[in-house]
């Protein structure tokens, strides 16, 4: 996994050895991109075929055969209305990703727009760090409860809740990036030739911020979406009776000692779609920036994906 | 240096005003108030009403915010409606409880990252590290919650060995008080791990393939010895940030362990005071846990220079 | 040197899980000795030791007076006493009171204390304390704002209190006597220092005494020595109550399945509020014990105020459409955890059973409520339902409504809330149309909260008019076709469609005896054996 650097004056046996590890890292990482798409691609399938994937509906309730462990019928069991739980259990993937994907391209887009004019403008830059530095001081998952409160229960204030919390981290990247691209040499050639900022900016420094933010986003979809899943925890995500997958866990949760089968299953499909999130995304991180040093790491809400 | 510290101090200021203005107006927009939750779930609006102009709750929303942010210039967080003591107080007695715990929850991670990091990095490309690294994948993809309800079930109902909630303070015994952090420990500190794995693994490698390391397996040293004197040492960097930074989430960011394993530390009481629309206790303690993170970057930071003098401080 | 670092690491970590579950196995030994001990614990109770309770939530204020919040009522019944009290069929008898008068216009009630009786601070109960702690409550209860207006106690001697009344009121003695919110007597001075958001120290005449308050954590009470006792047995809440343990703790545990593995570890030896699908749990543990009590109505609320449900035949509709049975068993699983009946008040109260218009109870009659629908004009509007997961069976009674109102075609949106953001959403009155809500269990229905404003109740001078009718009825007896006429006005008014009463769950270790439940649970005269 590791990157390598070609020396010259490595004795050979050693150089070949390198090599091989080369090799061996090489497919690993190609690997690790097959075996995440591959996940990333059952967990899309598992969500898009849910209305017809079962006889039932997710909130469609049965007080006689509440709690029931798994059969033939009920193939994840049922909860306490006696609801499917691997109809709410696809549904609720459906909403993860659907929230994760949503607030990873809103943070994306905001992180950018805020991260490019950060890196053009000293005053804006001034203005949106002490801003940044702020709402990353804010412990997150507090930051989106108190959010989430003051906005009420609504699939869209969660979006918007966790976009809010994502953005600063993808900022700082590209401000990063972008402040090691305008010293370019072209930059300044663009400069000096006087292009307006505003095509140096969209044109030509934004293509350039885009893969540390494409990697960037596969972290902050899984992120989001296990944010999500602890927000719904404590009660403050995808207001229920929806089937998010946190919220499942949350009615699970009451009733773990007799029915391990509301947490197991649906913890089971959370912890499948970040797997593939993660995996995808160092998968991704190999083939786009082979360079990258792991030493940097991501910023907190980065890298980090355990609220 | 110095002057160093000294920059970093001032930059709080600003981010404690932009923290201050955000958590006070979150707050005051949140429906809900404290007046109706000290009444009770069966007072009417009009009694509600009455216990709120007696709370001063009633009072123009920037006069409370001007009597707050007063109140914080002149060194008064207020006083919580429902502890019935000060702020300031409320909070230092939770900062134990969850020191405590980060502290246990990071030997934990170190512990056993540097164990794993070293191996894989050592074995690389062969099935253990593999499985390491399959372990450390699935460390960071785990919610916390998810890992703590399978804990608690595991040791707490079957094995019945570890106390599933609650807390002793220190001064009960060091026994007592590290049974109940060991299972919450042990959920935080193995998803440090997972991240801590990875970096000291591929940080190893990286160091395993500059120069002076090749120089070193050339003239026979062996790679054990390179590992444990050389490698490490330089790879510390890099451990350190990671440790740093998840040093702060943790205080911070343990509110869902904390409120799980039912251990009375700031983000329980952050959590709990939401709840209850504890309102000064809300925004004393985001503005005292922002002061926190910022001075444990600062540390980091700092000691950065200790482990590798190359590292100037005075560049940000 | 390499040796060294990864045997220190592996016997770090390897320590801290043997070390754990080393202890753990003592631990278990321990349980098991005890549990095989020859029970003379249940024979002779055992007196002194500790009680550790897993409680769900801390009380917002130890005040009794000012908050009608279950965790105040249940700790500070422990701690403070009141004039009069409830026997165990909820009737009122005397407790701080030696006995009592009612004068023939019934606007004054004669209190005489009994003497001798200390506070926690040393100091003698005295007819002061008493005004003092009457006065306040009658000013900052809700029961005293309600129905004791303009009404004062005063001292006639030192060991004898008047309350008079301006107009007479049936159940002077009945809301004197109820828990919540409790007319707890507190010394003078303390009242004094009090101001309306709560007094500041906690001193009562109650077998236990505050020792700590540990926030978020617990609420230490140890036995007070110098209790003086009544002389009659205990029966209810009132005779003789002795404090047999030496120390109570009330540990907060606000997640309940942290509650169930605390008392089935032997962590705590009584946990309240269990719910029924996890008293299979307590069942199936040969240490523990499930012990049943009334836990209070459930009803659904309309909004007769504003919006869609001010008109009858909506209410009737959606009431038509309602069946107890399945929302019953959804929110309650199996009938020995409900009650289910159209009576306000359970049968075991006959004084306020009342059985007027039963016919209107659980019709679960699809083509009747259609038919309302479409008498009432309704044309496919969306129904709010506000509901909160604080409280659960609340949350599950507007799942299945949900599910009951869309069978008959009915556009329903479910609102889920945080419980203070319900508090004021439902108070603004507006936006909402049917909220359930639960109401802790009272032995009349005229103690209920809602008829003194509960949100979006039906305004109707018939109500008022029944209500001021018992209120000033002469004695529950000629109140009794007053009684019989507000179940019916209920029934075919629908300002809420009543679904039962459930139970409460309390699971009791095995070693724990003398526990009971009158309107709480109540923790004097419990011994733990273990």
């Amino acid at each position: 996994m590791a990157a390598h650097s070609e020396t010259v004056t490595a004795p050979t046996a050693l150089r070949r050895r390198e090599r091989r590890q080369l090799a061996v890292s090489r497919f690993l990482a190609n690997r690790l991109l097959t075996f995440g798409a591959v996940i990333l691609l059952v967990v899309v399938l598992l969500a898009a075929i849910a209305p017809v994937a079962t006889p039932y509906g997710p909130l469609q309730i049965d007080p006689v055969n509440r709690l029931k462990g798994p059969s033939w019928q009920h193939l994840f069991g049922t909860d306490n209305f006696g609801r499917d739980v691997f109809t709410r259990a696809v549904y609720g993937l459906r909403i993860s990703v659907a929230v994760g994907f949503a607030v990873t391209a809103i943070a994306s887009l905001i992180g950018m727009i805020v991260g490019l004019l950060s890196a053009c403008y000293s005053v804006l830059d001034a203005i949106f760090m002490r801003i940044c530095d702020g709402l990353f001081a804010f412990p997150s998952i507090l930051l989106a409860i108190s959010i989430m409160a003051a906005l009420g229960p609504h699939p869209g204030n969660v979006v918007i809740a966790l976009s809010i919390i994502f953005i600063p981290s993808v900022a700082r990247i590209i401000r990063s990036k972008a402040l090691v691209v305008r010293e370019l040499t072209y930059i300044e050639a663009l400069h000096a030739q006087g292009a307006s900022s505003w095509r140096i900016i969209w044109i030509h420094m934004a293509p350039n911020a885009l893969s540390p933010l494409i990697i960037q986003s596969t972290y902050i979809f899984a992120v989001s979406i296990l944010t999500e899943a602890s927000l719904s925890f404590l009660g403050a995500g995808i207001p229920s009776p929806s089937p998010s997958l946190g919220n499942m866990l949350y009615d699970g949760k009451a009733v773990i000692y007799n029915a391990w089968w509301m947490t197991v299953f649906p913890g089971s499909f959370l912890l499948l779609v970040v797997l593939g999130l993660n995996l995808f995304g160092d998968g991704l991180r190999d083939v786009l920036d082979p360079r990258a040093s792991r030493m940097k790491g991501g910023r907190r809400r980065g890298n980090k994906t355990s609220p | 240096m110095g002057g160093y510290v000294v920059r970093r101090l001032l930059s709080l200021v600003p981010v404690l005003l932009v923290v201050a203005i955000v958590v006070f107006s979150i707050i005051h927009l949140t429906p809900g108030d404290p007046a109706a939750i000290l009444l009770g779930e069966e007072a009417n609006k009009a009694e509600i009403d009455d216990m709120k102009s007696k709370m001063g709750l009633d009072k123009p929303i920037y006069e409370q915010f001007g009597i707050w942010i007063w109140g914080v210039l002149s060194g008064n967080l207020g006083q919580s409606i429902f502890l019935h003591k000060p702020v300031t107080e409320a909070f230092f007695e939770r900062l134990g409880p969850t020191l405590s715990l980060t502290v246990i929850a990071q030997a934990i991670g170190v512990a056993l990252a540097l164990l794993l990091g070293i191996t894989a990095a050592k074995r690389r490309g062969t099935a253990i590290d593999q499985s390491v690294m399959s372990f450390s994948m699935l460390g960071i993809s785990i919610p916390s919650f998810l890992l703590g309800s399978l804990l608690v079930m595991l040791f707490g109902v079957k094995l019945r060995c570890l106390p599933v909630a609650g807390y002793q303070p220190l001064s009960a015994g060091l026994w007592p008080h590290l049974k109940y952090l060991i299972l919450p420990g042990i959920v935080l500190g193995v998803i440090q791990a997972a991240l801590i794995a990875r970096m000291t693994r591929s940080s190893i490698l990286d160091v395993l393939s500059e120069n002076f390391m090749k120089t070193a397996k050339a003239k026979g040293v062996k790679e054990k010895t390179i590992i444990y004197t050389h490698a490490l040492r330089v790879s510390f960097i890099p451990i350190l940030t990671v440790i740093g930074e998840s040093f702060g989430g943790l205080v911070t960011g343990a509110a869902v362990i904390e409120t799980l394993f039912n251990i009375p530390g700031v983000g329980q009481l952050i959590v709990n005071s939401i709840s209850r629309r504890d309102y000064s206790v809300i925004q004393g303690s985001v503005l005292l846990v922002t002061v926190a993170y910022v001075f444990i970057n600062l540390i980091v930071d700092l000691l950065y220079g200790l482990v590798d003098p190359r590292i100037r401080l005075s560049k940000k | 040197m390499t040796i060294k670092i990864k045997l220190a690491l592996f016997a770090f970590l390897a320590l801290l899980l043997i070390s754990g579950c080393a202890s753990g196995e003592q631990g278990k030994g321990a349980q098991e000795g005890s549990s095989t001990e020859p029970a003379p614990a249940n024979q002779n109770a055992k007196k002194g030791g500790t009680l550790n309770i897993g409680y769900p939530t801390q009380p917002v204020t130890l005040d009794a007076h000012i908050s009608s919040n279950t965790a105040v009522k249940d700790i500070t019944r422990e701690i403070y006493e009141q004039l009069v009290t409830l026997d165990k069929n909820a009737q009122v008898i005397p407790m701080l009171a030696e006995s009592y008068e009612i004068s023939d216009d019934k606007l004054s009630y004669t209190f005489h204390l009994r003497r001798g009786v200390k506070f926690h601070n040393g100091k003698e109960l005295k007819a002061e304390d008493v005004v003092a702690s009457l006065n306040r409550w009658i000013r900052l209860s809700s029961h005293g704002k309600a129905n004791f207006a303009g009404a004062e106690a005063k001292e006639k001697d030192e060991y004898t209190v008047v309350l008079q009344l301006k107009t007479p009121f049936l159940l002077t003695l009945q809301l004197l006597a109820d828990p919540i919110p409790a007319a707890a007597i507190y010394p003078k001075e303390v009242v004094d220092a009090a101001d309306d958001k709560g007094i500041k120290t906690y001193i009562g005449t109650g077998p236990y005494r505050l020792e700590e308050w540990k926030q978020d954590q617990y609420i230490h009470l140890t036995k007070f020595n110098d209790y003086s006792a009544r002389t009659e047995p205990s029966d209810g809440a009132g005779g003789k109550k002795e404090a047999l343990v030496d120390d109570l703790y009330f540990r907060f545990v606000t997640d309940e399945s942290t509650r169930l593995a605390g008392i089935a570890s032997g962590e705590y030896d009584i946990a309240l509020n269990i719910s029924v699908d996890n008293e299979r749990q307590i069942e199936g543990n040969p240490d523990l014990q499930t012990f049943l009590s009334p836990g209070g109505l459930i009803a659904y609320f309309y909004n007769s105020n504003d919006g869609l449900f001010r008109n009858v035949k909506l209410r009737q509709a959606v009431n038509a459409i309602q069946n107890a049975d399945d929302i019953l068993t959804s929110a309650f699983r199996d009938p020995q955890f409900y009650v289910k009946t159209s009576s306000l008040v359970l049968p075991d109260y006959p004084n306020w059973y009342s059985e007027a218009g039963k016919e209107f109870y659980s019709q679960a009659n699809p083509e009747k409520a259609k038919q309302l629908l479409q008498e009432a004009g309704y044309n496919g509007e969306e129904v709010k339902i506000f509901t909160t997961r604080d409280y659960i069976d609340q949350y599950n009674v507007a799942v299945v409504l949900q599910q009951e109102l869309e069978s008959i075609g009915v556009k329903v949106k479910l609102d889920v809330y945080d419980w203070p953001t319900l508090q004021e959403k439902l108070a603004a009155g507006t936006g909402w149309d049917i909220y359930p809500m639960s109401y802790a269990f009272r032995p009349t229905f005229y103690q209920y909260a809602f008829w003194g404003g509960g949100a979006g109740l039906l305004k109707s001078p018939e109500l008022d008019e029944l209500l001021q009718g018992i209120r000033t009825s002469e004695s529950v007896e000629a109140a009794r076709p007053l009684i019989d006429r507000l179940q019916q006005f209920v029934w075919t008014e629908v300002p809420f469609s009543l679904i039962g009463h459930s139970k409460q769950v309390t699971a009791l270790s095995k070693n724990v005896q003398g526990f009971q439940n009158i309107l709480g649970p109540i923790f004097w005269n419990t011994t733990n054996g273990k």
